[in-house]
């Protein structure tokens, strides 16, 4: 069995470890565009302070070797020809039994009126490293988009000395996740810190000079020496756009990992999956989910029947000192009921939205301790209904769930059945 | 052989001496006068009594078959080593993904990485199991 | 303000705590208590009841429970139980109960009693080579035995009474549920079936979750007849007829409503939350002919498949009574001394009332063996046996058995603070508290008391192979193989123990 595996990130990684789970000999051969092994895209941002690419690599150096994987770097895929199963690079092409698709996402540049120069991004360790070369000896900052890129740009150019300047279109950062609270909250910290935070603001154009940009808004000027673009990532499906593959937003796949075409997987930030709360299917890109997918994608590919756990938002992050975990569905529609809490003193914040009885999504802002138990609340459709108040008054605690149920997961822990 | 160490909710009496004797084992001087009175840092117990009504008894990690943590790990850093779900704490940088999926929440926050039981794989028996006074916790080898 | 003195002192040695809080968590009568502000213990000695649990538990041993020394002037006529007894009740006007049994300074029998030891002209027996019988057959034992002779083959024509078979002449003695936690009951439980031998359920009925240890229950028919039904009656291997208790005897059992829970509601028939109230007589047995009639019913009852045994405290006219009993059909008499333990008692009668059990032994085995009546049942002696001496000597005395309960209990953690009927026991013995009986782990308890009995199992046989005998029956009644020291004339004749050096 030959098996090809495109890209190097978390979801290729996840499918050769699903791969050689259950077939230990079969050819795998990994081919990436980037000139390195596998790294771990949420660290890079140590790469602007201290740390180089060795210190934030994903798996050990001996790790495609051991596990029995030739690996192409540096190369890109010019097409695949997907009805005789071959995939064709500059000057090689190569034959496949089952193919997977984990070739992410890249970033949203936005035009700006005015301006031709260079807008740089922060999605993968090109773009890392070229930035860190570019600040150094320029003051002045401007980061474009109050994502969590962007947000963590901010704190890590922050902390060495840079003045940043970061432009959000909405009223708050971090406005995807849906809660206003802990945009609120943010918002105050990054200030505090010293950022020089601009919301509900629009870049209409920019004005260039040898010396500094000038981004002009609906609210006043803005001058930095460099604009980074953190408007978000989106599938990179370009490479697919005249082939049989179904795309739409991403490469949709089932809950086998599968796409429309036969012995065709994909994984990962490329993907759109059905999201079980939401009720729809969405583009996630978030470490976890990508892994777990490749991870589903490489056991169909070796041939076991797998289906994928359900997938959903989930984030674990840090802002300057401040600890937030969020889980699920933040944003409640009408009929969801929602209990929330907020410790000014203590800068402690919980919510949990609750949906027919079920747990749907849980935020935590600074006692994050133990939120897994939440997360596997929610992971399971647990009915909560008689349980709520315990779970939301006090400390998060195993043992609020009643002891049948509990009794359940452990065993599905630690017998690995459902 | 794969640890697991049980605690039997009906016999849990919350003495919480588990996490004395837990924090004893894994201290510098792994004497319990010196460990609590003495040494710098108190060395946190990798075990946490948790209570609710009746229900009570101290969580660490149960060896899952198929560790969620391992997987939701964002460098990498957690393996299975020795027969255990172990962390590797020199590329763990505390981003508490771990956390955020382990269903028993037997993972720990340090200071700045995160650590969990081992099970005592140095020892003939995990100490909280040998030093448990009503033989509550008990384990399991699979 | 109280006039009393607390009777405890608790010392906390500061430089071995480690506020670990143990302490704090595990004491029930609420003698520490934390401050968080403060980061301090503090202790409130009048609450102490002396049970030790908290300097059992602590990890560093920084506690020490003490005596108050600094109690009353010495003084031998009012010593300071009875001060602090008389402040009491001058502050509540209410009796003063108690738990366990009579702890007062009376002479003890079983310590002026020495056995002999084989020397020279009759060998002693090396238990590790030869093989010991403990063996004990508890019921009535025919006057005699007719073979017969079936071409060759011989067999026994007597039809024998039923018998309760033992491996060991130490049987655990009755306590209710009720008066102990479930799991105390079924560690007793799973104990005897384990050692082979029997123990009893006490007056408080028998609960569902132990009648899968029915072959080696003996269950107890007392004045309140609570639990008694049908089932009952078929699953035990033996009946007990409870007339009286060594530690109140003339006066019933008292369970306070606070302690029936629901379970024990169910298990004694009765309904929760009241108070259970076993009347002194049985109102049925008012002349030992209607004893007779209650131990038919029950025979009759149960098929004659199951000896009867009869329980009553040693009193004055005990060996009078014992005979009544033999007469009216009884298959086993069970004699309870004036040490046995209760779970709550006035500690007036506890203390005042009843006879040694050594003297209320010898007296019925003496009478018995007078009437030629003597194998019509067997005797078992309760109250107090510390020891497996106290029991060989209790057997040499004329007993077949010995019940145990206090050492029992002390074996699965109790320290006899005697404050059983306040419903608290730290170690989740006498109380009904869920936060408290699960400090009573059945494995753990179970295996403590098979400990026990096997160790007084080895004792007893190394106390036969000393005294050259191989076989317990050989003992029964043999009071020749004791001696007794400091005894009167009057107490060596009443005993039938002669003073050693005769």
């Amino acid at each position: 069995m030959k098996y090809i595996i495109l890209g190097n990130g978390p979801a290729a990684i996840g499918a050769i470890e699903g791969i050689r789970n259950y077939d230990s000999k079969g050819e795998i051969i990994l081919i990436s565009k980037e000139n390195c092994i596998a790294y771990s895209k949420p660290q890079l941002y140590s790469i602007i302070k201290d740390k180089t690419i060795d210190d934030i690599y994903y798996r050990d150096e001996d790790f495609y070797k051991i596990n029995k994987v030739s690996i192409i770097l540096d190369k890109s895929v010019n097409s695949i020809d997907f009805k005789n199963k071959l995939v064709f690079l500059k000057d090689d092409n190569i034959q496949y039994d089952k193919l997977l698709i984990a070739t992410g996402a890249k970033a949203n540049i936005p035009e700006i009126k005015g301006f031709n120069g260079e807008i740089f991004s922060f999605t993968n360790i090109n773009e890392a490293l070229k930035l860190k070369e570019i600040i150094y000896g320029k003051d002045k900052i401007a980061i474009l988009g109050g994502g969590l890129i962007g947000v963590k740009l901010s704190e890590y150019l922050n902390k060495i000395g840079k003045e940043v300047s970061l432009i959000v279109s909405s009223s708050g950062v971090l406005s995807s996740l849906g809660d206003e609270k802990i945009s609120e909250i943010l918002n105050k910290v990054l200030v505090k810190n010293g950022v020089k935070l601009y919301l509900s603001t629009k870049v209409i154009e920019t004005k260039k000079d040898s010396k500094k940009i000038e981004l002009k808004s609906d609210k006043g000027s803005v001058i930095c020496d460099v604009i980074v673009s953190c408007k978000g990532v989106k599938p990179e499906i370009a490479p697919f756009e005249n082939t049989n593959l179904l795309t739409d937003h991403g490469i949709k796949v089932d809950d086998h990992m599968r796409t429309n075409l036969e012995d065709v997987f994909a994984a990962g930030d490329v993907t759109e999956v059905y999201n079980h709360i939401d009720d729809k299917y969405c583009n996630i890109p978030i470490l976890p989910n990508a892994f777990n997918g490749g991870y589903c994608a490489g056991l169909n590919m070796a041939g076991k029947d797998h289906k994928i756990d359900t997938i959903y938002p989930m984030n674990s992050l840090q802002i300057f000192d401040v600890q937030i975990i969020t889980m699920g569905l933040l944003k409640p529609s009408e009929h969801d009921e929602v209990l929330s809490f907020y410790d000014e003193n203590k800068r402690i914040y919980k919510k949990l939205v609750i949906r027919n009885g079920k747990l749907v999504g849980a935020a935590l802002l600074g006692e994050i301790d133990r939120a897994g138990i939440l997360n596997n609340i929610i992971r399971s459709n647990i009915d909560i209904s008689e349980i709520k108040n315990e779970l939301f008054n006090d400390k998060i605690n195993f043992y609020v769930i009643p002891r049948s149920i509990r009794e359940i997961i452990v065993k599905s822990y630690t017998e690995g059945i459902k | 052989m794969k640890r697991r160490i049980i605690c039997d909710e009906d016999y849990c009496i919350g003495c919480r001496l588990c996490e004395v004797h837990c924090t004893v084992k894994h201290s510098k001087s792994g004497d319990i006068l010196l460990a609590y009175k003495y040494e710098n840092e108190k060395e946190p117990s990798r075990m946490e009594f948790e209570q609710k009504n009746i229900s009570c008894g101290s969580i660490v990690c149960m060896n899952c078959k198929d560790p969620l943590c391992i997987k939701a790990c964002s460098m990498g850093a957690i393996k299975i080593e020795d027969e255990t779900v172990k962390i590797d704490t020199e590329r763990c940088v505390g981003c508490w993904m771990c956390i955020m999926v382990c269903p028993f929440g037997a993972i720990k926050r340090g200071d700045k990485k995160a650590f969990k039981c081992d099970h005592c794989f140095d020892e003939a028996i995990p100490i909280c199991v040998a030093n448990c006074p009503n033989k509550a916790l008990s384990y399991e080898v699979d | 303000m109280s006039n009393v003195i607390p009777e405890f002192i608790v010392n906390k040695n500061e430089e071995r705590c480690i506020k670990c809080k143990v302490c704090v968590r595990q004491c029930s009568e609420e003698v520490f208590k934390y401050f968080e502000d403060f980061d301090l213990i503090r202790i409130y000695n009048d609450k102490c009841i002396g049970c030790h649990r908290c300097e059992t538990m602590c990890p560093t041993d920084a506690l020490t429970v003490t005596k108050n020394l600094a109690l009353y002037k010495e003084n031998n006529h009012w010593s300071s139980f009875t001060i602090n007894s008389i402040k009491k009740q001058a502050e509540t006007g209410g009796m003063i109960l108690t738990g366990s049994g009579n702890d007062k300074s009376y002479v003890s029998y079983w310590d002026r009693i020495l056995l002999d030891a084989s020397q020279v002209t009759n060998p002693p027996i090396d238990p590790l080579r030869e093989p010991m019988e403990l063996r004990t057959y508890l019921g009535k034992k025919p006057d005699r035995i007719i073979l017969k002779n079936e071409n060759g083959e011989i067999s026994l024509e007597t039809k024998l009474s039923p018998q309760l078979k033992l491996e060991t002449p130490i049987m655990f003695s009755a306590m209710s549920y009720g008066s102990i936690s479930l799991n105390a009951c079924e560690s007793l439980a799973c104990a005897a079936s384990k050692l082979g031998t029997f123990y009893n359920t006490g007056e408080g009925g028998l609960h569902k979750k132990l009648y899968k240890y029915g072959g080696n229950t003996i269950g107890q028919v007392a004045s309140g007849r609570f639990g008694v039904n049908t089932d009952y009656l078929n699953t035990c291997a033996a009946i007990e007829i409870k007339i009286g208790q060594g530690a109140k005897p003339g006066i019933g059992g008292h369970l306070p409503g606070e302690k029936v829970s629901v379970e024990i509601s169910e298990t004694r028939m009765i309904p929760s939350g009241t108070d259970a109230i076993s009347p002194a007589p049985h109102h049925d047995i008012y002349s030992i002919e209607d004893l007779k009639q209650l131990i038919s019913l029950i025979k009759e009852s149960t098929n004659y498949e199951k000896p009867i045994f009869v329980k009553i405290a040693a009193v004055h006219n005990s060996a009078a009574i014992a005979s009544g009993i033999v007469r009216a059909g009884a298959d086993v008499i069970v004699i309870d001394g004036f040490r046995g333990g209760t779970g709550a008692a006035p500690s007036i009668i506890r203390d005042n009332t009843g006879i040694p059990i050594e003297i209320a032994l010898a007296t019925i085995d003496q009478r018995l063996r007078d009437e030629s009546i003597r194998n019509e049942v067997s005797i078992v002696a309760a109250g107090g046996i510390r020891s497996s001496a106290d029991a060989v000597k209790a057997i040499a005395l004329g007993a077949d058995a010995v019940y145990i309960a206090t050492a029992a209990l002390i074996a699965m953690g109790c320290t006899l603070c005697q404050k059983c009927y306040r419903g608290k026991c730290n170690w989740g013995l006498t109380t009904q508290d869920p936060i408290l009986t699960r400090r009573l782990n059945p494995l753990v308890a179970t295996d403590r008391l098979t400990n026990l009995v096997n160790s007084w199992n080895l004792e007893i046989k190394e106390i036969l192979g000393s005294m050259g005998i191989n076989a317990i029956e050989a003992l029964r009644g043999n009071r020749l193989r004791l001696r007794g020291i400091g005894f009167t004339e009057l107490e060596s004749k009443i005993l039938g123990i002669e003073h050693a050096g005769v």
